[in-house]
């Protein structure tokens, strides 16, 4: 975790905990993240110079004004002036962390070849909250080396149900049965 | 002119001269022994032992060249014999170094040709796991490449499905 991205996300913490919106302004960062991180050219205009600093803030406020609280304007129009914006995922997905580990909210990875439904990322939590006993919160990343299926990083463990595992596998069983 | 010479006259001397001679001849002879003999015979004989003594020396010195030859002999003798042992010694030492840098040869030579055998061996069987391996990885290869092509958004969303389904247990 970036030193300078957990000072932010601590901060913005200890904000939501003290107007008790921690799970409200959780979502939002989760919106402001994936922003960020899914349109790479979007994040990629607050780096130029060509645009000044208020029409940067205007541009925030008109992309999030109307989805995210004011004081998530107000944080990120201060990355702005104290030119971290860069670090906008960075602070949202510390921030994340940092509400599921207040709410012992164990945190994993899904791992798909197309991004998956929310009903199905949700059905995947509860049925690994069920099995583990614990809240699970899972965030979908796409990686197309797996041909099909899922592979799922929760706490030590890899649950590799895709097709390049199995594939995998088969490789190496054929190997080992050979010498 | 004519010459007489009375011959047998002077071939034989008168009385008188001849009975002078004869006493000078005595007179000589006495006085000879007298004053002569003593030294004289004293001489001889220390001449003889001189010579004696000379001779005892060239004798013990030849007797002291025989042993001496005799020891030298022996020497030459033993030398010989040494030196004949000391041959035998160095060729039989030779024979066996060379018996020994023969087996170390051959020791040698036999072990490269068992690491070389060996190598070769290795080699093989590492080029047929390899053969085998590279087989393995294309079949895979090829396999992933079908899959990926038939592998659509309808089989691998049932995929996810029964996935989700299994996870629990």
């Amino acid at each position: 975790m970036d030193k300078i991205s957990s000072r932010y996300a601590q901060a913005l913490l200890d904000i939501a905990t003290q107007l008790n919106r921690l799970d409200e302004y959780k979502i939002q960062a989760k919106l402001i993240g994936s922003s960020f991180r899914d349109n790479p050219a979007f994040a990629q205009l607050f780096d130029k110079t060509q645009i000044s600093v208020s029409e940067k803030k205007k541009l925030l406020s008109d992309v999030f004004g109307s989805q995210v609280d004011e004081m998530m304007i107000n944080l990120l129009s201060l990355l702005i002036d104290k030119k971290r914006i860069r670090l906008t995922e960075e602070i949202m997905n510390d921030f994340i962390h940092l509400v599921n580990v207040s709410r012992s909210i164990e945190e994993g990875i899904v791992y798909s070849i197309r991004p998956l439904s929310d009903v199905d990322l949700k059905q995947l939590e509860s049925q690994l909250s069920k099995k583990h006993n614990v809240s699970v919160e899972l965030i979908n990343k796409i990686d197309t080396s797996l041909i099909s299926g899922l592979k799922i990083k929760f706490k030590e463990s890899v649950i590799d149900a895709s097709l390049s595992y199995q594939l995998e596998s088969l490789r190496e069983t054929l190997r080992e049965g050979r010498s | 002119m004519s010459l007489e010479f009375d011959i047998a006259g002077k071939l034989f001397p008168d009385l008188l001269t001849m009975i002078v001679q004869l006493s000078a001849t005595g007179i000589l002879f006495y006085g000879l022994k007298r004053l002569l003999w003593v030294p004289m015979t004293n001489y001889i004989e220390k001449r003889a032992e001189a010579e004696d003594s000379a001779l005892r020396s060239a004798d013990e010195a030849n007797k002291l060249a025989q042993v001496n030859l005799a020891h030298s002999e022996l020497s030459i003798e033993n030398s010989i014999i040494e030196v004949k042992t000391i041959v035998e010694q160095g060729k039989e030492e030779a024979r066996r170094i060379k018996e020994k840098m023969l087996s170390d040869a051959k020791a040698e030579a036999d072990g490269k040709l068992d690491a070389a055998r060996r190598e070769i061996e290795h080699e093989k069987t590492q080029l047929r796991k390899d053969i085998e391996t590279e087989i393995v990885d294309v079949a895979l290869i090829a396999a992933k490449k079908l899959m990926e092509s038939k592998v659509d958004e309808i089989h691998d969303r049932q995929q996810v499905q029964q996935i989700i389904k299994d996870v629990r247990n």
